[in-house]
């Protein structure tokens, strides 16, 4: 793949692997990576493909965490002391002293929680390198970028999580801190994640919605609050990175209705844990409906391929007991939008599928 | 020695440090006594089979005996490779062992995420179990983010026979400390105030 220009805008999203991951060129050479997808190799997606089209970790400006569910989150670690000039930025509700005692408790001996450990991992390399978190709540300026003599202007701006949402969490995590002689449990998150950023980006005249895992809840969360914001920005996305890998809790009719243009691109990773696969079926033909340009990093009846190479001896335990095996990374699809920006160009937006990526 | 799985030969250049619990390959080996203190014994069958005749250039010989259904090449593969196998006081030989975490549990079965312990293999698995893999003792264990160890290997009785095993052991944790709790809340106060934050925490 090639580099894009200075004018062009960029939205590649990558999946499953690991994770999901959205980088974002936001023209002017500038990079926004929002979450981290680890590929099978260890490596984060994104730094993989910043290095395939020869762009250097200093142009990444922006790595923001949407939330701290593990798929997100891994291999946020490297990317933070890979792109040392970037900001870092996460939800306000983990600048409370409640989620900071979690993720002591968690984030090191047994039991761990991967994101908790990841994040106190990603707390270490800034505070190593005299950096320091940028905490997010909606409505809020990520990055700014004034016109240059090639590329437009840019702004990128949270639309999540509400306060109301922020102080739901903190009083969540409270809950949630152990006390003495509390049996030594896993710690799970079974809330809806109506705490994870959403973002609105606008390159010249392109807008893209960045829906991150917000689901929907109530007026006072997700994704309503965000449709019914007095303040947020203006105006109706192109490209739509569709929350929650296409599942019905993050649907919501008036991001749709009032926040796209008729037929956006869609782009959305797919996802595997366990039982869960998404997405499914039935999301597929709800979101073909909305848009028929629409993508998802594998398909959606995507699987892990089988584990390879064991020892004869395993592979006869397992058929056996009947335990199935297989590999936790699948290969990271990536699906990979661009527009030129400049005035009077014709808004077309060229959509390129790699690595099992496929078209809804 | 005693109290470590450790290498079945000793004598064998890079066996393995017991003092630092790594094996030759830099990985943790595992205390013996997790071998030892479990019933856990799921998967067996019991031998029923020939004696292997010693097999030339294999380093070490034991006399072993296999199952009906284990075909000849492939033993041969895991006695030539049998000095990177771990063997246990009890007479466990680790063919393949990991660590999990279960990450979902189902009504009859549990999914978990399985890292290769031994060193053999860097790609981390996701296994499905049938629920009845556990023993009793551990069923209680059994939610999302417990963490166990999974062991494929072949038993060696006094007697020579030789059997297949899958030991499954869910990990066992203490319960939180005040003082842990204590330590984790003043590090969350200065590191909230570190970063401009508004209010403190405390736990009764």
């Amino acid at each position: 793949m090639s580099r894009p220009d200075p004018r062009d805008v960029e939205v590649s999203v990558f999946g499953p692997g690991f994770g999901e991951c959205v980088l974002v060129h936001l023209g002017g050479g500038d990079w926004m990576v929002v979450d981290s997808c680890v590929a099978p190799d260890g490596q984060p997606a994104a730094l993989s493909y910043l290095k395939s089209i020869g762009v250097d970790p200093s142009c990444v400006r922006v790595i923001l965490a949407s939330h701290f569910h593990k798929d997100h989150i891994a291999g946020m670690e490297r990317l933070v002391s890979t792109c040392s000039t970037a900001r870092f930025y996460c939800s306000a509700a983990l600048s409370f002293p409640d989620a900071q005692a979690l993720i002591a408790l968690y984030g090191g001996d047994p039991p761990r929680v991967a994101g908790a450990r990841e994040f106190s991992r990603v707390l270490k390399v800034l505070d190593d390198a005299g950096r320091a978190p940028n905490w997010v709540n909606a409505n809020q300026a990520i990055f700014r970028r004034s016109p240059t003599s090639d590329a437009p202007a840019c702004s990128v701006t949270s639309l999540s999580p509400s306060p109301e949402a922020v102080d739901h969490a903190v009083r969540v995590m409270a809950s949630k801190i152990p006390t003495n002689g509390e049996p030594r449990r896993p710690l799970v998150w079974r809330e809806p994640n109506v705490n994870a950023i959403a973002l609105w980006v606008r390159v010249g005249a392109l807008s893209i919605l960045l829906g991150g895992d917000l689901e929907e809840s109530s007026d006072a969360f997700g994704w309503t609050a965000v449709v019914k914001s007095p303040v947020r920005e203006p105006g109706r996305a192109h490209v739509f990175k569709i929350p929650h890998h296409g599942s019905q809790d993050a649907h919501a009719d008036g991001v749709w209705d009032e926040m796209l243009v008729p037929g956006p691109v869609g782009v959305m990773s797919s996802f595997h844990n366990g039982s869960h696969h998404l997405p499914t079926p039935a999301m597929c033909r709800r979101i073909r409906a909305l848009t028929s340009d629409a993508y998802s990093t594998q398909p959606g009846d995507w699987r892990p391929p089988k584990a390879h190479g064991l020892p004869t001896a395993v592979e006869r335990t397992a058929r056996d007991a009947g335990i199935q095996l297989r590999e936790r990374f699948g290969k990271v699809g990536h699906v990979r939008a661009r527009c030129r920006t400049l005035a009077g160009a014709e808004r077309s937006w060229e959509v390129a599928l790699q690595h099992g990526a496929s078209r809804l | 020695m005693a109290g470590w799985v450790r290498s079945l030969e000793p004598s064998v250049p890079g066996a393995g440090d017991p003092q630092s619990g790594l094996s030759p390959r830099g990985r943790f080996l595992l205390p013996s006594h997790f071998w030892e203190d479990h019933e856990l014994r799921r998967s067996v069958r019991d031998s029923t089979a020939t004696t292997l005749p010693r097999l030339p250039g294999a380093i070490h010989q034991p006399r072993v005996t296999v199952q009906e259904d284990t075909d000849r090449e492939a033993l041969i593969r895991h006695l030539s490779v049998g000095e990177s196998h771990p063997r246990s006081s009890d007479g466990f030989i680790v063919v393949s062992k990991w660590a999990g975490c279960v990450i979902e549990v189902g009504r009859d079965r549990f999914w978990a995420s399985l890292v290769d312990v031994v060193g053999r293999d860097d790609q981390e698995l996701e296994g499905e179990f049938p629920m009845e893999e556990v023993s009793d003792p551990d069923i209680g264990l059994v939610c999302e983010g417990a963490e166990f160890y999974w062991a494929v290997g072949y038993r060696i009785q006094a007697s020579g026979q030789r059997s297949r095993e899958s030991l499954l052991r869910f990990r066992r944790l203490p319960a939180w400390s005040s003082e842990e709790v204590e330590r984790a809340l003043e590090r969350a106060n200065l590191l909230t105030a570190e970063y401009g934050g508004n209010r403190a925490v405390s736990k009764a």
